[in-house]
């Protein structure tokens, strides 16, 4: 079960007081969470020996209850905001941690306060900004190792919608089929034998739509990563129709 | 307007990536240029009115396109001049079928107001004209040849053929009391336009032209107004040697048919280009035998000598021409005694030579004289050409088959 199927399963119950759903909530984001303070703290962390984690879980336990459908922000990039957040103003306190980038220093400089709400409401539209620029910069280079340009995804991109889909489809098998994700990461390339095999496309159609489908492929596989594109993606039906049922 | 997450931007346009997984590039609104906002542009592409104006603009063109081609040809295949004196011209389309006809002067409208040969084969519309011209009295003594020029619209278009055009009209004059001679003329499409920038029939405007040519005058006005037949007696010219095509054979029949008992000309085959009738009678054309008379005696000389040699079975000349005058044969019976004199005295000529072609030379001087000799005696003779003995034959009455086997 993926994270965002779960954050869709428990987030209401836990955020309606199911003290269980938000357990389970906490249990599936433990990895998520691990990897955003990583991020932040610019080195590996362990559960149970690094304070940054539990400030990390804490900070997402706080995310579940100040997450609000209407900013539009998915909950994970707002859960992630609000770990940042709360890391900036742990290592604030821990003058020790003057490793930490430098970005979080100058941009939390003055103090914080959670309590004012105007303040707070400031810092996430910041922060959240930079965060997407952040990504879809981070996309655009993720997309660059393997030769493929903003620009040439637009031409590549299919504008029927079946032939969208369908590459989409295959862009899911990619991102779900550790084996052929694996090929995709070590190569560069898309394992085109296989997919023509399993999805029943014809090699043409695949090698056509090869840029759309790595790129998908990735935006998919690491989700994690590009969680405000994932997250714009995941409002079409096409994901959506199977969170449910994968997470049950 | 398209909603997506701003990926790259460059200049006024950028890309973005929609809800359902399309990256497009989007002309953006000035305020959002974050990346990785969601943000509103309109895509570039053509709008679906547009395309829809493109999808229309094509069919609609490719429709004038189909019917310009449909109409074009339909329009243009050949034009056919007719002159007798009322000029009127006939528009042939592919199927040499006759789409309009217009008059080029006041009789040839008047003309036309009273036969309309429109949707006829131009064959048919052709002798349907002449016919009503005769009929109309437009066709008459004084004015009495029969000019056809083709205009084909394209190169080399068979659109209507010169030899059918020809017999159509001589299949109708043949049946007229008077005689009426008949020239066919092919002309391009340059003389066409110059002649429709002239007010003119083609046919006209290349007399016209050739008269100029041959330094003897005719005013485009006269060329315009008067009959064809008025202006040879009043010039004293013959319209056939004004026509300007060398290339192009000018052909003339010239049917004497007289009550009294003529001789009567079948329309010829291609490649003899000369008959002359023993009698004509018409007093007006006699002015122009003497300045007619050498080049055609000319013309018959090289034919005679052609035909020597080949030892002509008479038979085959007998054969085109016994077909054609099977519809008159009823009125030709009185002709034929008279014809048939006139072949009696040809044959005699011609019995020695046959066969020696070593006697050419004198064969030649004596026809030549013959036929001088005859236009002499034809002051009316209207072809202008010397007397062909071989020609004489040509109208293949079915009497003369047996005659000239006897050569």
């Amino acid at each position: 079960m993926t994270l965002e199927q779960c954050t869709a399963q428990y987030l209401n119950q836990a955020r309606e007081g199911d003290a269980q759903a938000r357990e389970q909530l906490l249990i599936q984001a433990k990895p998520f969470i691990q990897s955003a303070c990583v991020k932040v703290c610019g080195r590996s962390l362990e559960w149970g020996r690094d304070d940054e984690l539990s400030i990390g879980l804490m900070a997402f336990n706080e995310a579940i209850d100040r997450f609000e459908d209407e900013r539009k922000i998915p909950f994970l990039g707002f859960a992630r905001l609000v770990i940042k957040s709360r890391l900036s103003d742990f290592f604030r306190r821990e003058a020790r941690h003057r490793h930490q980038p430098l970005e979080y220093q100058v941009a939390d400089y003055g103090p914080v306060q959670m309590d004012t709400a105007q303040a707070w409401e400031k810092y996430l539209l910041e922060a959240e900004a930079r965060e997407r620029q952040e990504e879809v910069i981070e996309f655009q280079k993720e997309l660059s190792l393997y030769g493929i340009s903003v620009s040439e995804l637009v031409e590549a991109s299919p504008k029927h919608r079946d032939s969208r889909e369908n590459l989409l489809a295959v862009a899911k098998q990619v991102a779900e089929q550790p084996a052929l994700m694996d090929h995709l990461l070590r190569t560069r390339r898309l394992p085109v034998k296989e997919l023509t095999f399993s999805s029943g496309l014809h090699r043409k159609t695949i090698e056509n739509g090869r840029r759309y489908i790595i790129a998908m492929a990735l935006l998919l596989h690491q989700r994690e990563r590009f969680i405000y594109l994932y997250s714009y993606l995941k409002l079409t039906g096409w994901s959506e129709g199977e969170e449910g049922s994968g997470c049950a | 307007m398209l909603k997506g997450i701003l990926v790259q931007t460059k200049g006024p346009t950028g890309v973005v990536m929609t809800p359902d997984g399309r990256f497009v590039r989007v002309l953006l609104t000035r305020n959002h240029r974050t990346l990785g906002q969601e943000v509103t542009g309109t895509e570039l592409k053509f709008s679906s009115f547009l395309q829809g104006v493109a999808v229309a603009a094509v069919l609609i063109l490719v429709c004038i396109l189909g019917l310009w081609t449909k109409m074009m040809p339909a329009t243009a295949a050949a034009y056919v001049a007719l002159d007798i004196n009322p000029s009127l011209e006939l528009a042939v389309d592919n199927d040499g079928k006759v789409m309009e006809a217009r008059g080029l002067d006041e009789e040839g409208e008047e003309l036309l107001k009273k036969v309309t040969p429109e949707k006829l084969e131009v064959y048919q519309a052709v002798e349907l004209l002449v016919a009503g011209a005769a009929r109309y009295h437009y066709l008459n003594d004084t004015n009495n040849v029969v000019l056809a020029t083709v205009t084909p619209a394209r190169e080399n278009a068979k659109v209507v053929d010169e030899e059918k055009l020809e017999a159509a009209v001589n299949h109708t004059v043949a049946a007229l009391a008077t005689p009426v001679k008949v020239v066919t003329e092919r002309a391009t499409v340059q003389e066409h336009k110059q002649a429709s920038k002239k007010g003119v029939s083609v046919g006209r405007y290349l007399i016209h032209q050739g008269s100029a040519k041959q330094g003897n005058q005719i005013s485009i006005d006269e060329v315009k107004k008067k009959g064809l037949g008025q202006l040879e007696k009043e010039k004293g010219i013959e319209i056939q040697h004004l026509l300007p095509h060398p290339k192009l054979k000018v052909k003339e029949v010239l049917k004497n048919r007289v009550e009294a008992g003529g001789d009567k000309e079948n329309p010829r085959t291609p490649g003899k280009p000369v008959q002359i009738l023993p009698k004509e009678r018409d007093p007006g054309t006699g002015q122009s035998s003497g300045q007619s008379k050498h080049m055609p005696s000319g013309l018959i000389i090289k034919e005679q000598i052609q035909q020597r040699p080949q030892n002509n079975p008479p038979q085959n000349r007998g054969v085109p021409e016994q077909n054609k005058p099977d519809d008159r044969e009823d009125k030709e019976d009185e002709e034929e005694k008279e014809e048939d004199k006139n072949e009696q005295r040809r044959d005699d000529r011609r019995q020695n030579p046959l066969g020696q072609p070593e006697h050419a030379k004198q064969i030649k001087d004596s026809i030549l004289d013959k036929v001088q000799e005859k236009l002499k005696n034809n002051k009316d003779n209207k072809g202008g050409h010397g007397s062909d003995p071989a020609g004489g034959h040509s109208p293949g009455k079915p009497g003369n088959g047996p005659k000239e086997k006897e050569d």
